[in-house]
Formats: C-alpha cells, structure tokens, sequence
C-alpha cells in the first residue's frame, strides 16, 4: 500500500518535472526569437549581413571623433594581414581587416585573453593591450587613453582580450611575498 | 577534531615555508626543445647591431647558469629586419619594427609532438631608440626576456606596476627595481629544470648536446681559477673569462680555445 502510494507520487514528479521543462524550453525559445528581432545595439553592425570592416570602423569612429583618420600600414608577425594605423582620440590604433569574419574568428581565436600571447609568439608591450573584434576586423590599442578606449568600446563592444582578461587568476601583490 | 587541527598547521607551515608557493609554474604550456640527453646547448644567432652585443652576451651566460642547458652565441642567419628563423637554433635580431607597440618578441616554432623547433627573438629599436627605453636596464630586461620565451618560459607576473620580482620574465616599469628585472632568478632555473627534467627519443636542437664532462668542465672553470665566462663563440669552442686581479683596479681576461672532443 506505502509502496503504491510512493509509486503514484514519484510518476506524479516525473509528469511535474516534464512540464516545468517544456515550460522553460518555450520560454527560451520565444525569448531567443525575440533577441533575434530586437534592433541592434546601437553602433554595431548587423554582422549576418554587412559585417563591420575598417571604412565601416573609421565611419563609426569619425562620429565620435572627426578628427579621426587613416595612417600608415602596420604589419605585425603574429597576424596574417597587414593592418592600418589609424589616428583615433589623438592614438595610434591598428585595425586588421580580413577577407571574411571566419578569417577575423580564426585569427581572434589565436589571441590569448590576457593580449600577452598570439598563437606561439609573446610579446612585450610597451603598455597595456587591448584587442577588439567587430565583423572582418580586429582593432589592435596599445595604451591607456579613457577616451580612444571609450571610442573603440562605442564602436565594437568590450574587448575580447586585454588587462582586464588575465590568463592567470590574481596573485596576491608581491610585496605581500 | 585532532586530525584536523594537524591538517591545518601543515596548510599555515607550507604557506610560510613557500611564499613564492603562488608562482610554481611559468612554463610556456607543454613547448620545449627536444633533445635525448642533458644538459644541452642552444645555439642563438646574432644578427644584433653593435649596440646589442654586449647584452646578447650578458644574456646568454645568464641563461647558461642552468643546470639543464648552456646557450651559446654563433654567427646569424638572416637579415635583422626579416629575422627569418632557422630550423635548430633562436635567431636574434634588432631592427626598426615600428611603431607597433612591442618593445621585444618571441616566437617559436613546434613539431606535431609540442617540441620546439626553432625560434626568434626581435628587439624594437624603434622604442629603444627613445630617451624612455634607450637604458642598460630596459635593454637588459628584454634581452634577457625574449630568449627565455624561446626556451619555453612564461612571465612569472604580468603586471608591470607591483613590486619586481627579481626575475626578467616579471613585467616591470622599473627594470631597475630593486630587485633587478634584468637577469633570471632561481625560479627561472627551476622552471627549466622542470621543463626539461625528463629526455625526448629525438633532437630539434641544430647543435648536439653536450655529454657529461663538458657540462663539468663549463661549470668547473665557470667558478674556478679563470673567475666568471663573459663570452663563449664558436659553439661553445673558444670561450673569454673575466677574473678581479685582487688589488680591486685591474682584471685578467683568459681567452680559451677548446679542443674538438
């Protein structure tokens, strides 16, 4: 008779427990079909079909700044295509556009969280880097400027890698050592 | 209740016993050179201007103090502008690079089994050139940096505005400290006693590793009658050391010249 009863109540949980689950399948799926739809962050390029590229960066930035401008080729050995220096907020920063957003993906992929190390080649910096992604590019800022990383944050959201990612948790600071 | 209490006096007496506990690994993931038998030596080449020789050198007999490896100094192989690698050995160069934010680099180059198998190393004149980075201490710490990298070594800390940590593979905005940042420190060695601990079935290095007796016979006069080795070319065959004549105003250089063995 307990047992019956046990039985009843368990089989009770399961139909319980699949309907919580449809439940919440549903709920995101609608939610998911509504971020679809949503208009995108304003100053970000819709990707799937005009993925952002340098003119469209430099556009994006001059809105910001018209003092921005285009510099002098910048070829770095860790990344596959050479770049363009570009003044922005009175800063060098570097700007990589590749020939599609997979080519942008893989390279991006190669860059370690912490900006220290791409692919097998690590780099001493002369301040602080911060790498970017937005469609076919990635915007290379070595620096400290509130404003240019302002700018570059408008225009391309967070970072994807920079001082603020470390690769290694925190150590305590070594004077404590 | 007893069990415990031991537990965690073990925890407090290991915390004090090793407070550099925090920094036990800065090896470069799984990448080294291999090799079937220690210590070896790693040939890099210079293809540095003048103004780099001496702290190529400085750089070299650093390394050259761990027990698992000597480095020694051999002809270039490429341009310094293009540093192009070649296959054994870690290409040094010094160049005009730009503008592009890196004082000094590394890159190295692997095989299918995570073994090293050549490397370069660039130094930025275009910053070292500047009142900021044009001083013995900034020279140093990238010098000594950079091969370090190629020899499978990650930065102990990458924050460059706490204390130094003594160690040239610690980010700094003081090279000079104190502690200096321009040598390795005892952590570095036992990082490479670490890495290269075990022994590969094959060899990446171009030149061939040393047996036994030579690594006594470096070390012996390293410390002995001749006083400290400033230079060592040739692979390793001709060899200058530097010893204090005793009164403190002179110094006795002994130029060596080994025999094949």
């Amino acid at each position: 008779m307990a047992g019956g009863w046990a039985r009843r109540r368990l089989a009770g949980g399961s139909v319980l427990c699949s309907l919580v689950c449809l439940l919440a399948a549903a709920h995101f799926a609608t939610a998911n079909e509504a971020r679809r739809d949503a208009p995108l962050p304003k100053g970000k390029s819709s990707f799937a079909t005009n993925p952002m590229d340098r003119a469209g960066l430099i556009g994006q930035l001059r809105a910001a700044d018209a003092q921005v401008r285009e510099g002098d080729p910048v070829e770095q050995p860790f990344f596959s295509v050479t770049g363009t220096f570009v003044q922005a907020g009175g800063e060098d920063v570097q700007v990589f556009e590749y020939p599609d957003t997979a080519a942008a993906d893989a390279q991006s992929a190669q860059v370690s969280r912490d900006g220290h190390t791409i692919g097998r080649t690590k780099m001493q910096w002369i301040g602080s880097p911060h790498f970017y992604r937005g469609g076919r590019v990635i915007v290379l800022y070595v620096g400290d400027s509130r404003n240019v990383l302002q700018m570059l944050e408008a225009a391309l959201g967070a970072p994807f890698a920079g001082p603020d990612k470390p690769d290694k948790p925190d150590k305590p600071d070594k004077q404590d050592r | 209740m007893k069990t415990r209490t031991r537990f965690c006096l073990w925890v407090v007496v290991v915390g004090f016993a090793f407070p550099n506990l925090a920094l036990a690994t800065h090896a470069w993931g799984p990448y080294h050179w291999a090799r079937t038998a220690n210590p070896f030596t790693l040939s890099l080449g210079d293809n540095v201007s003048s103004a780099w020789d001496a702290y190529l050198s400085e750089a070299s007999l650093d390394w050259s103090q761990s027990a698992v490896f000597d480095s020694t100094i051999v002809a270039g192989s490429t341009t310094p502008k293009r540093c192009r690698p070649k296959s054994g050995r870690v290409e040094v160069c010094n160049a005009i690079y730009g503008g592009n934010g890196w004082l000094g680099l590394a890159q190295i180059w692997i095989d299918g089994g995570n073994h090293i198998t050549q490397g370069t190393v660039k130094l930025n004149d275009t910053y070292f050139n500047t009142a900021t980075y044009n001083t013995p201490g900034w020279r140093r710490l990238v010098m000594c940096q950079e091969p370090g990298h190629a020899l499978g070594l990650d930065h102990q800390d990458e924050n460059s505005t706490n204390a130094n940590l003594g160690s040239c593979m610690d980010y700094t905005n003081n090279p000079l400290g104190p502690p200096s940042n321009e040598h390795p420190n005892q952590h570095d060695y036992e990082q490479l006693d670490g890495i290269y601990a075990h022994v590969d079935s094959y060899v990446t290095l171009g030149y061939k590793a040393l047996g036994a007796p030579s690594l006594a016979r470096n070390r012996a006069w390293r410390s002995g009658q001749w006083g400290r080795l400033i230079r060592s070319t040739h692979g390793g065959l001709t060899e200058l050391y530097e010893m204090d004549a005793g009164d403190g105003r002179h110094r006795v250089f002994t130029h060596v010249i080994w025999a094949q063995e």
